[in-house]
């Protein structure tokens, strides 16, 4: 059979201008001669693998046409088969090439072309490996829009050397991997449907109402996405789509610019990311959708609308500010450095906020809590800092500011640590309010202990003051200090509310103080002296300390029924340094005795006293101590066989002191 | 040789010089090998020449005018020396290889092999 190709020998030149056309199923054109020596024009090939090659036959030969971008098969290649059988196209570097009639087209890896790529009534065309569009001037990516895999999509595209664009009309669709080199931004203008993974090197620009949709894979954004007016999508259940150092994401000042994030899609952003649309209701992020902030230097962080709230927000590696305020479908989590808030509000639902490496978010965190649960404790600014709601305001915020003096601030007591809380609606909740040791000040007293830290509701101006947050009968303080498995410590106590007494009340808009140091103790249920929970701090008075019944019956040195605690007293012949016995009914101080354990002072210096103000309307007797659970109304009561010494007694007008054990008054 | 010995039909026709023109709608059949030394075939508009051999140019050339049209059935060969010139709009036809050491120029169509 004779051999159909054209066979161009070293003195050969072809100057084409029109076409040169192969019929056969393996015509070559065959080269031998410099490049200069094929002109443009057309070469069309009409078998089934046709192609270049060298002199030879060699497709790799040095000489052969397409093998090198040096020599790129000048003029237009045009595969134009009409047959049943498919037809291969050869990998080459091509100026312009075009398929044309209705054989499939078998496009193989590394076709590359230059200047135009035209579909012209052509059969079905199968990619595998990559496509390039690889001209020095923009080019045009011509549309390929096969909805399934079977065909008419590109598998691999990679843009090189110049400015590409998706024209308005176009619709581009991907298999698998999308990569642009430097120098190859790309104007979507139309619709782009990555596949699976992407490589972006060079800016991608979203206009005329373009589209660009992620696939499904990881995409690594290495230049800026400017999204001026269209739509870019982070596919559903995508994997991340991570704008590295130091690209941004960029969506534009106008409501035409769209950012949405599908279901399960996550959007990494190490460089930054910015919405300069005001009203910032051109984002939607899917529930589901995470979008982590995770730049390894200081990190701005895009602000959201409430219809445009973030699913999920993560911030890891460095520290975060705020751009604006920033809302939350469900969940929050601070790794490794603060969210610094200032001056503006996290806001978030019923979700989790969860922390690690004693992170935390500083200034406002806002909790909309319709929906709440009484079983969930609904952590605020950090791992410590928490509410658990019996009865949940419609919302409520937590303004943490670490290393800020709170309202009516103490500095020889208290944490310099300012929490605001602001709610609208009912209260009823265990607070727990943590702070750092950093927060506590060098100008602490030698009496202010974290042990005896405790809670106040504290006013602002124009007149600053505090009331200690004793809510429970029996009390709830839990405290841990800083320093133990974790650098906050942490005091909580139960039953605070919105509207009641002093010492249960936290009033809207004030300050969660933290004060470490000795109030006056005040008994909160009637008990035995060495009971915690007969006092307001949930632990026995000591020698130090000042305590205050009033309205309850307090017993020491023997067993009542009312709490049957048989511990003894730990500082019996030290007590506390006063006494106040109040004036409302019921108030009663019992000392008693059991066997040998009957005998009680206060500490023996001059400035301790005991002053009985109560007008005891029972007559009891004095020989028999009541073990019953009863409280009994008679003031001050010694029983026979015990001693009660104190160094001064004030009994006020009409009040009374019944002894009929052993009262010593005054210093031996 | 322009072809093969098994392939060589029986005929040349050889150009040693002359001028050849197959003027306008004439109809000329080369049943064999045509070799064409100094001097020029033209095949003018509307013309066809059909060679059922091979077509070697040594010095001279081939030139094909406008709507001519013109079949070589086997090899068309351009030596160092000759020029091939397909102007459009024309067809030209080869079944075998075009082997070019020379000039091969073409402004309409050239056909190399067959399906």
């Amino acid at each position: 059979m004779m051999a159909q190709h054209i066979e161009n020998d070293v003195n050969g030149v072809v100057r084409n201008s029109g076409v040169l056309r192969f019929h056969s199923d393996t015509g070559q054109y065959r080269n031998a001669a410099p490049y200069s020596s094929l002109t443009n024009g057309t070469i069309e090939f009409l078998g089934v693998t046709n192609g270049f090659a060298d002199l030879t036959g060699n497709p790799r030969g040095a000489s052969a046409f397409g093998g090198t971008r040096a020599w790129r098969v000048p003029g237009t290649v045009r595969y134009a088969r009409n047959g049943v059988q498919d037809q291969f196209l050869q990998a080459r570097y091509y100026t312009d090439l075009t398929l044309d009639s209705a054989s499939v087209k078998r496009i193989p890896d590394s076709v590359l072309v230059g200047n135009l790529y035209e579909l012209i009534n052509s059969g079905p065309r199968r990619y595998v490996g990559t496509f390039y569009y690889d001209g020095s001037l923009p080019q045009r990516i011509t549309q390929e829009n096969g909805l399934t895999s079977i065909g008419n999509r590109y598998n691999n595209l990679s843009l090189l050397f110049s400015t590409k664009r998706v024209a308005d009309v176009d619709e581009v669709r991907l298999d698998s991997v999308f990569t642009n080199d430097a120098a190859s931004s790309v104007d979507v203008n139309g619709s782009l449907y990555w596949g699976t993974r992407a490589r972006t090197a060079a800016v991608l620009r979203i206009d005329s109402n373009g589209l660009l949709v992620s696939g499904s894979g990881v995409s690594l954004i290495g230049a800026d996405i400017d999204v001026r007016n269209g739509l870019l999508v982070l596919n559903d259940r995508s994997d991340s789509m991570i704008i590295e150092q130091p690209a941004t994401l960029r969506v534009q000042a106008s409501p035409t610019a769209q950012l949405t994030a599908g279901e399960q899609s996550q959007l990494i952003v190490r460089g930054d990311f910015v919405n300069a649309y005001g009203p910032l209701t051109n984002m939607r992020f899917h529930p589901s959708s995470l979008i982590a902030f995770d730049a390894l230097q200081p990190q701005q962080m895009q602000a959201t609308s409430a219809s445009s709230a973030y699913g999920n927000l993560k911030t890891t590696a460095s520290r975060k500010t705020a751009r604006g305020d920033i809302w939350v479908e469900r969940t929050i989590a601070v790794h490794d450095s603060d969210v610094v808030m200032l001056p503006y509000t996290l806001s978030m639902k019923l979700g989790v906020a969860s922390y690690r490496n004693d992170a935390e978010v500083i200034g406002a965190l806002r909790r909309q809590l319709i929906g709440s649960d009484t079983s969930t404790t609904y952590v605020y600014n950090n791992a410590f800092t928490s509410m658990k709601f019996e009865r949940a305001p419609s919302e409520l915020t937590m303004d943490v500011r670490p290393l800020t003096s709170p309202n009516a601030y103490n500095p020889l007591t208290d944490v310099q640590r300012k929490i605001t809380v602001s709610y609208q609606g009912q209260l009823l909740a265990t607070v727990s309010a943590a702070y750092k040791a950093s927060d506590i000040p060098s100008t602490w007293g030698p009496n202010a202990s974290e042990r005896l830290m405790k809670l106040y509701n504290a006013y602002g101006q124009p007149l600053p003051r505090a009331f200690k947050l004793a809510p429970s009968a029996p009390p709830t303080y839990v405290r841990r200090p800083a320093g133990a498995g974790s650098l906050f410590g942490f005091v909580q106590v139960s039953g605070v509310v919105d509207v009641g007494p002093d010492n249960q009340r936290l009033d809207s808009g004030n300050d969660l103080l933290l004060r470490a140091t000795r109030d006056t103790m005040r008994a909160i249920a009637s008990g035995r002296w060495s009971n915690p929970f007969t006092w307001d701090e949930a632990r026995e008075p000591e020698p130090i300390d000042r305590v205050i019944i009033d309205g309850f019956t307090v017993h020491a040195g023997f067993v009542r029924d009312n709490d049957r605690y048989a511990v003894n007293e730990a500082y019996p012949d030290s007590l506390v340094r006063s006494i106040l016995i109040g004036q409302r009914a019921s108030t009663s101080l019992l000392i008693g005795s059991t066997g040998t354990f009957s005998s009680f002072s206060l500490v023996p210096e001059a400035s301790s006293y005991i002053t009985v103000q109560r007008s005891g309307t029972q007559r009891v007797s004095l020989q028999t101590q009541d073990v019953s659970a009863a409280n009994l109304d008679v003031g001050l009561l010694i029983y026979r066989g015990a001693t009660l010494s104190t160094p001064l007694l004030t009994v006020d007008p009409l009040s009374t002191v019944f002894n009929g054990g052993y009262l010593v008054v005054g210093m031996p | 040789m322009l072809c093969a010995p098994d392939e060589c039909s029986a005929q040349l026709v050889t150009n040693s010089g002359a001028m050849v023109h197959v003027q306008e709608g004439a109809l000329v059949v080369i049943d064999g090998d045509v070799q064409s030394g100094d001097g020029d075939i033209r095949v003018y508009d509307g013309a066809s020449l059909r060679c059922t051999g091979s077509f070697r140019l040594l010095l001279g050339g081939l030139y094909m005018e406008r709507t001519s049209q013109v079949t070589i059935e086997r090899n068309l060969v351009i030596d160092r020396f000759g020029v091939c010139w397909r102007y459009a709009p024309g067809l030209l036809n080869v079944y075998g290889v075009i082997r070019n050491n020379g000039d091969l120029n073409n402004e309409g169509e050239i056909n190399i092999g067959r399906p």
